[in-house]
């Protein structure tokens, strides 16, 4: 079975956002050096929504995903802005508050899930590590037993190490473990841009199924335009740590308004050329960069 | 198939014991830990009823004697059993190598953990200590904490090899340290809600554990060599029989003929220098659950 979110009948309003972004700032370096890798953006995330941030390499996207709890690389600075999760501005959060929320209320999916386990210890440990920091006192076994099955693997996988598994095997693990302490919200960073196609399928509709089923929360980091049609609600575009257009999946896709969200849009390839409508537009090649 | 993992160390162990040549160092070492336990039991023994021990017995009657049903290593130049005084050796050597181990091991890994992880001015310090111990000879530096600590003996052994010997640990847990935390799973770890310490001693260092592992096996003969010769220039080991002296007197005589002392003490260093790095190589890859086929 396909779940492929059908966004043309899913209900627009959602009262609270679970995440608010206001006007949020994050620069590198000083003076002449300075980059503004994050200018001024602003967007929510509402409760059971799937949103997704799209750009290319270098838009901001990434680490406007990792400032939220303010993950981004020591070098970044955040200049302003808030960043409002269930109303708590976590900028204003010390280090220990902000562990505290990581993994149990805000998780994480990266973008290479070879990498994402420590390769010298077992997918049911690592498992059981995030479930040991969050929820203490449960049967960890048992609860990583529960998790693999939610994404599907079986669970003799939970004394494999890392190496031994497959792309998308481990990524299925990585939601596992981002699960592990029934965060409200997902960060997926790329969460299948590593994995081949086929494979980035399964991972997609495993993601939809759990967002629907556990009431997640996804904040969906890509460049695929591919991704954010068949399972964002609402789509923030960004260039150059600006945002440059945003609105629901539907309109984005139908009437984009911005040259960029185009240019973005046509990127997406295809097995067999299709007729041309709105969603590749004609002239691509010589569109002009954004002032 | 899949093989089913356990733990770290079990499965550790369990690839451990595929590894025949490996299993048999384990023996030698063990071996040799019993006797060190042996000698040490011996020694207090003697120590407590203040009698002189027999590998400590002077008969000049029996000087010089060849391997035999009396004494199966020969006797030395005043008449004392070479196997017992060989066992005694082994207690010295053993002190030496894991209590300046204990020592240095934890120095370089601590402030190589610390300076890698945090980097800035905790990185800055770091370097700037070992580059000074690095900079000034080594065994001058030894045998000048030797001298300074006051009980003449092996506490000044034990201090100056350990205090001076954690350099090069701390510059290689240091580089390792700082290739891994920029690797992916150290962030995952970061975004699960780990603390810093967590990340750096429960899912960095088993990563660099075959560093730490390696440099013990190397370190640990190489302790009982400076032992030697600071025992030989008379700042060590004072009275008892550690390999170092029983070598430095067997080679006076070693060319008279009177091989058993210099022979078997050598084959004895020789063993346990071979077993622990044979023992130290094969551990490194048992760690490692990529290696496993």
């Amino acid at each position: 079975m396909r779940w492929i979110r059908d966004w043309t009948i899913k209900p627009m309003s959602e009262n609270t956002n679970i995440l608010e972004v206001q006007n949020l700032r994050v620069h590198f370096g000083r003076g002449d050096e300075r980059v503004k890798a994050v200018d001024d953006v602003s967007f929510t995330v509402g409760r059971g929504e799937t949103v997704a941030l799209v750009g290319e390499s270098g838009s901001g996207k990434s680490i406007s995903a990792l400032s939220i709890t303010k993950l981004a690389p020591r070098a970044a600075r955040y200049e302003g802005g808030r960043i409002l999760f269930n109303g708590q501005n976590m900028l204003d959060l010390s280090e220990a508050e902000l562990r505290s929320v990581r993994g149990s209320q805000i998780s994480y999916i990266f973008q290479e899930p070879m990498v994402s386990f420590n390769p010298v210890f077992t997918i049911g440990w690592q498992i059981g590590e995030a479930i040991k920091l969050h929820r203490k006192g449960i049967d960890r076994k048992a609860e990583t037993k529960r998790l693999l099955k939610l994404v599907h693997l079986p669970e003799r996988l939970a004394s494999a190490y890392p190496h031994q598994m497959s792309g998308g095997q481990l990524q299925r693990c990585m939601i596992a473990m981002a699960l592990a302490c029934s965060p409200e919200l997902l960060v997926a960073d790329e969460p299948t841009t590593a994995l081949d196609v086929t494979v980035q399928r399964e991972i997609l509709n495993l993601l939809l199924e759990l967002s629907e089923k556990v009431g997640l929360s996804i904040l969906m980091i890509t460049h695929n335009f591919g991704i954010v049609s068949d399972l964002a609600d609402r789509v923030y575009v960004m260039k150059k740590g600006r945002l440059v257009e945003e609105g629901t999946t539907k309109n984005v896709l139908y009437n984009p308004q911005h040259d960029y969200t185009k240019q973005l849009m046509a990127a997406v390839p295809r097995l067999r050329p299709v007729e041309q409508n709105s969603l590749t537009t004609e002239n691509t090649e010589n569109t002009e960069e954004s002032k | 198939m899949i093989k089913q993992g356990q733990s770290l160390w079990s499965d550790a162990w369990r690839r451990l014991k595929k590894d025949r040549i490996a299993m048999v160092c384990l023996g030698l070492v063990v071996l040799f830990t019993l006797l060190a336990v042996y000698g040490e039991v011996v020694y207090f023994y003697h120590h407590a009823k203040d009698i002189t021990p027999a590998y400590q017995k002077i008969n000049l009657d029996l000087a010089y004697q060849a391997p035999g049903a009396a004494h199966w290593m020969g006797t030395d130049g005043l008449g004392r059993d070479v196997m017992q005084r060989l066992v005694q050796g082994v207690r010295i050597a053993y002190k030496v190598g894991i209590i300046t181990s204990l020592i240095a091991i934890p120095i370089g890994v601590l402030l190589g953990c610390l300076a890698g992880f945090y980097g800035g001015k905790v990185d800055d310090f770091v370097v700037w200590l070992y580059s000074t111990f690095a900079s000034m000879p080594g065994l001058l530096f030894i045998l000048a904490i030797a001298m300074v600590v006051p009980e003449n003996g092996l506490l000044g052994v034990y201090l100056g090899i350990g205090l001076t010997t954690w350099v090069g640990l701390c510059r290689l847990v240091r580089g390792e340290v700082l290739k891994h935390k920029e690797q992916t799973y150290v962030q995952a770890a970061k975004a699960l809600g780990l603390g810093s310490g967590r990340i750096m001693f429960k899912h960095i260092l088993p990563n660099i554990l075959h560093v730490i592992i390696v440099t013990f096996t190397l370190r640990f003969p190489a302790a009982v060599g400076t032992e030697v010769i600071m025992s030989y220039l008379g700042i060590g080991v004072q009275g008892e029989p550690s390999w170092g002296l029983m070598i430095d007197s067997a080679r006076m005589r070693l060319w008279q003929g009177m091989w058993w002392e210099m022979t078997f003490v050598t084959l004895a260093l020789f063993l346990l220098v071979l077993a622990f790095n044979l023992l130290g190589d094969a551990l490194r890859d048992a760690l490692d659950p990529r290696l496993d086929d």
